[in-house]
């Protein structure tokens, strides 16, 4: 079948489901479609760029079209086979019931297959080396074009109401989608900012009047709280895989830019990078965060934060429903605030991938639950996110999202959601080049670097250093042990 | 094992084709599930493969053991690994050899505490890593508990996060386990030491330590050299533990070679140079057995 | 290999010698030895109970409580029935997977046992009875493939059971555990058949009854002991192996399960603990229960 006729095949069962539209809005996006359809063949690279391409997505935005049947009538031919997805292990309760809430509307029925989160990395890429056929995916954003290279993941141009789903995003989170050629790499699982949640009571006991937000503020309140009895009264998730994730948002706390438009390690260049590297280094050495923040695990942490035993935790914002639903007796002290002060946090989202699919009903279908699961369900509800929400105080990168009442019904009350909204809007950054094909590699080796710095094996300067040099072997396919 | 090369001349031939049908299943599953993935490393290990698989990709020679050899990465494990093994080694070995010493002696009780010394054995490798990585734990361990109450030390210590603790910590766990499996070998060894042995030399006169020395481990000789070959292979080839307590952390304080293989083979997908270090492990360990061997093995020594 | 009557024999021997009297600086130092030998054995397996029968706040008290204040069977009950009772993260699903994994765990290891016992006695008998051309070469590199590491070779499985359509099916665990079973049974077993007399098939042989008669009458009755063993030992290793089942299935037996419960949503050590309890009743308990076979057969035939 071809692709225009899925996009209308699939506007006639829409319009069976009683959604309509204007006509003349139809005929403009029918236009739009097929301009968009050609867009992935006969391109010079470098003639559209990012940008460009998104500006013109956003502009071809107009609503659920329906087609007037001009083209002739194919059924859409249903797919029978069974779809597979693969997920880390993050509520498989949840993932299942979302699941099975789609295949019973009359899609097909999916085999959801659970792994662990730990070395989800290494047994996806081993099972899709060895030829294993998966319809669907999670995956980590900074894996996912190296999918897409290896022919592991599909790319989603053309897909039915790709455009709009993009469209309907922040536009600080398309990047993280959509690579610098143009092309759509996967669409969301989930997204998150990093935020400071902090124990509210404890601040105000020892003085401290206002929350801190910038690296010093952040240093010298964990300072006088130590000093006031706390031993470790900052916590963060330092372990080697999850640095680099921190690395980015320290580093836009200070306004610093770590990759440039052309992927290039521009972070040296910048004299505050040495700063933040201080900063970090400080924090561990002298105690302000524990010893065990290399190795531990965020339940732990969060435990800790619900007892009490510190009063800082830097993670994604959905950590403050794990804080509080503890019940520990610190927790509903437990409030969160952005971070960066004028500057930036870091917003992160993981991801779904497509497989490689040939068979064209397969795609559709896999297509259709990637809608679903990533975005709204076929009433245009957010379905799977305010599951999510209610579950996990997950978010999704839609600005709709954050005002749809059911979402903010289905969010705990101590979650401020304009403030959320605002930050993913305008306070945080995607980091682009965490698409890059080669980036795996650079983030491979962030780890390492940075529990050097952190033990004191290597200072601020060498920290620099290091990681442009990491940068650079991976951007030339350089392997290194 | 005994020789069996001398019996071969001297059989019929109905009896060797005879012996040769039976293995035939063994040999063939061998060939197929070890020979075969075991050449394809190698093979894999002189080439430039992609991640995706889908091809050997461009053969380099030996380029990828060039990376490896000139890698301070690579050298650094090595020694982490020489060190992990040493430990693991010694320790379990000597653990053992004092509780089979003290099994062998009579108390009441010796039945329970013989059945005691199994439970660490039974325990499966990445289970151990989980129960002493909790054990360990910085906040709510048993070990830093017992450790506070004995005043040894002053406050709780994060073990797994300080690069100096992290490696004994690491071995102490698995000692913790080959330790009981020495035990149970040595144990078993030294309840066939005749008691008339040690009495006549007790009657001569004889110290313990005399006794120990000069009789005990004479005979466990055979046994022990068993146990430290066989454990100094486990050494070389230990990932469950370490992946399972520490990945090979903090920094790369506990990262020996097989996390080393695992990082390259699954996380960075560099299965050209994950296969070069697995080939190079395999041949280290080889060595090492075949070099201990060759130190404590001495056939001239009678058993009696 | 000690027969039932010479087993006998000797304690009674032991006995009347246990009439001399032991000095009590002996006794004191044996005694003093079993307490620390208890300590190291059971430490932390009684801290993994202890946290298993606790809630999550009484985790937090420093020290650790040695006797707990209060125990609940909470945690046991939410692994067994797959709810997240009381203060935890997020839903597992964990209860409803662990005994379906114990279960699969023990099928893939029964069935590995059975056919083990089977290829490798045959192998081993045929090695040690009715050596044949190339048979020296074969027990060397079965000794050989002790030096694999397994990780590195797991690449070609993964390729060979998706064309088969068994990943993530028991099967593909049976067929691969071999790669470290069969080499292990088949040198225990001939150690063992080594040292087995030969009268019995000797005096068989007069009699004129064939090989293979002889080999499933005669030998089989004679070698349970080590044929035992050798099943005890494949079962635990079976049950123990975490990377093939890591990467060929999704989790489909114990040990990845409990591997993928440390991830990094769900914490909850008490529950774990639970759980790791759970997983380590059944071998421990095999092995408790056939433990004096097992050293017999491991120890047969070294000091010869």
């Amino acid at each position: 079948m071809g692709a225009l006729q899925a996009v209308w095949s699939r506007r006639l069962l829409r319009g069976r489901q009683g959604v309509t539209d204007r006509p003349d809005v139809i005929w403009f996006r029918f236009t739009m479609e097929v301009k968009m359809g050609d867009k992935t063949t006969g391109l010079i690279p470098g003639q559209i760029d990012r940008r460009n391409f998104l500006r013109a997505g956003s502009a071809a935005m107009l609503g659920a079209a329906f087609l007037p049947g001009l083209m002739s009538s194919t059924a859409q031919a249903a797919f029978a086979g069974k779809l597979s997805m693969l997920g880390w292990d993050f509520q498989p309760d949840t993932i299942k019931s979302l699941i099975s809430g789609w295949t019973a509307k009359g899609n097909p029925a999916v085999d959801v297959a659970i792994i662990p989160n730990l070395g989800y990395s290494a047994a996806i890429q081993t099972r899709l080396r060895g030829g294993d056929k998966l319809d669907l995916y999670y995956n980590f954003a900074y894996n996912s074009q190296k999918f897409v290279d290896q022919g592991w993941a599909s790319k989603l141009n053309g897909l039915p109401d790709v455009d709009k789903l993009l469209g309907d995003m922040f536009e600080s989170a398309r990047a993280r989608h959509v690579n610098a050629a143009g092309d759509i790499i996967s669409v969301p699982y989930f997204s998150a900012v990093h935020m400071l949640h902090y124990n509210a009571k404890m601040l105000q006991d020892a003085g401290i009047t206002t929350v801190p937000s910038t690296l010093k503020e952040i240093y010298d309140a964990s300072k006088k709280l130590q000093a006031g009895g706390l031993a470790s009264p900052y916590l963060a998730y330092w372990v080697k895989e999850f640095c680099e994730e921190y690395l980015h948002t320290y580093l836009l706390n200070e306004g610093i830019t770590a990759f440039d438009e052309s992927g290039a390690a521009v972070f040296a260049d910048d004299p505050k990078t040495e700063g933040v590297f201080a900063w970090w280094q400080q924090m561990y050495q002298e105690g302000l965060a524990p010893k065990s923040a290399l190795t531990d695990d965020p339940g732990k942490e969060s435990t800790l934060m619900a007892q009490g035993q510190a009063a800082f935790f830097v993670l994604h914002h959905y950590f403050l429903t794990s804080i509080r639903s503890i019940g520990g007796p610190q927790s509903a002290n437990v409030k969160s605030a952005p971070i960066g002060g004028s500057n930036f946090t870091l917003q992160i989202g993981e991801v779904l991938q497509m497989g490689n699919i040939s068979d064209a009903d397969e795609k559709n279908a896999a297509w259709d639950l990637m809608k679903y699961y990533g975005w709204k369900d076929t009433d245009g509800k957010f379905t799977v996110f305010n599951q999510w929400a209610k579950a996990a105080g997950l978010a999704a990168p839609y600005p709709g999202f954050f005002t749809d009442p059911d979402v903010i019904k289905a969010f705990p009350d101590y979650y401020d959601l304009p403030q959320i909204s605002k930050i993913f809007a305008t306070g945080s950054k995607v980091v682009p080049a965490r698409t890059l094909p080669w980036y795996p590699d650079f983030q491979a080796k962030v780890g390492d670097i940075i529990h050097a710095l952190l033990l004191g094996q290597a200072t601020p300067k060498k920290t620099v250093d290091d990681l442009t040099a990491a940068a650079k072997d991976a951007a030339s396919n350089k392997t290194t042990l | 094992m005994a020789a069996t090369a001398d019996l071969t001349a001297t059989l019929p031939r109905a009896d060797r084709s005879f012996g040769f049908r039976l293995a035939l299943p063994a040999i063939l599953i061998l060939v197929v599930l070890l020979a075969i993935p075991a050449i394809l490393t190698v093979i894999y290990s002189m080439h430039n493969v992609p991640p995706s698989g889908v091809s050997f990709g461009a053969f380099v020679g030996f380029d990828n053991y060039t990376l490896i050899f000139s890698s301070p990465v690579f050298w650094r494990s090595v020694s982490t690994t020489a060190i992990f093994a040493a430990g693991f080694v010694v320790f379990s070995t000597l653990i053992g050899l004092m509780m089979a010493l003290l099994l062998n002696q009579p108390f009441i009780g010796r039945g329970i505490a013989r059945a005691m010394l199994i439970i660490p054995w039974a325990t499966p490798w990445l289970v151990i890593g989980i129960l002493w990585k909790w054990f360990a734990d910085g906040s709510v361990g048993g070990l830093n508990a017992v450790l506070t109450q004995l005043h040894v030390i002053g406050e709780y210590h994060e073990f797994l996060s300080d690069p100096k603790l992290a490696l004994p910590l690491t071995i102490l766990a698995t000692v913790w386990r080959q330790a009981s499996f020495a035990g149970i070998l040595l144990l078993a060894g030294l309840q066939t030491l005749p008691e008339e042995l040690s009495e006549a030399a007790q009657l001569d006169g004889a110290s313990v330590w005399d006794r120990f020395v000069h009789i005990t481990l004479p005979w466990l000789r055979p046994m022990l050299i068993t146990v430290i070959v066989l454990n100094v292979i486990y050494a070389f080839l230990q990932f469950d533990v370490v992946f399972a307590m520490t990945q090979g952390g903090p920094g790369d304080a506990t990262q020996v070679l097989s996390i080393l293989i695992y990082r390259q083979l699954f996380a960075a997908t560099h299965v050209g140079v994950g296969s070069a270090l697995a080939v190079v492990l395999g041949v280290v360990s080889l060595l090492g057995g075949l070099l201990v061997v060759k130190l404590l093995y001495r056939p001239d020594v009678p058993a009696t | 290999m000690t027969t039932l009557v010479e087993r006998i024999a000797l304690r009674r021997a032991a006995e009347v010698r246990r009439g001399r009297p032991r000095s009590l600086k002996a006794t004191v130092v044996v005694y003093v030895c079993v307490l620390l030998f208890a300590i190291w054995v059971l430490l932390p397996v009684w801290y993994l109970v202890v946290s298993s029968l606790i809630t999550v706040a009484q985790l937090g008290i420093k020290p650790f409580p040695i006797i707990p204040s209060s125990i609940t069977l909470d945690n046991y009950l939410s692994v067994l029935t797959g709810s997240n009772g009381g203060k935890g993260i997020g839903s597992t699903d964990l209860g409803s997977r662990l005994l379906p994994a114990i279960g699969n765990s023990f099928l893939v290891s029964a069935v590995l046992v059975v056919f083990n016992l089977v290829v490798a006695g045959a192998a081993a008998y045929a090695m040690s009875r009715y050596p044949f051309r190339g048979g020296r070469l074969f027990e060397l590199s079965v000794i050989a493939t002790r030096v694999v590491p397994a990780i590195a070779i797991i690449g070609p499985f993964f390729v060979a059971f998706r064309v088969l359509g068994i990943l993530n099916t028991p099967l593909a665990l049976i067929i691969s555990y071999n790669v470290f079973t069969l080499p292990l049974a088949i040198m225990i077993l001939k150690n063992y058949f080594d040292q087995l007399p030969r009268e019995l098939e000797e005096a068989a042989k007069i009699d004129g009854a064939s090989r293979l008669l002889t080999l499933w009458l005669i030998i089989v009755p004679i070698a349970r002991p080590g044929l035992v063993a050798a099943g005890v030992l494949i079962f635990l290793e079976a049950w123990s192996e975490f990377f093939y089942s890591l990467v060929l299935t999704n989790q489909l037996t114990v040990t990845p399960l409990l591997a993928g419960f440390q991830s990094v949503q769900q914490f909850n050590w008490n529950a774990l603990a639970a759980a790791t309890v759970m997983s380590m009743i059944p071998p421990v308990v095999l092995v408790l229960f056939f433990q004096r076979h097992v050293v017999g057969a491991l120890t047969a035939g070294i000091g010869k």
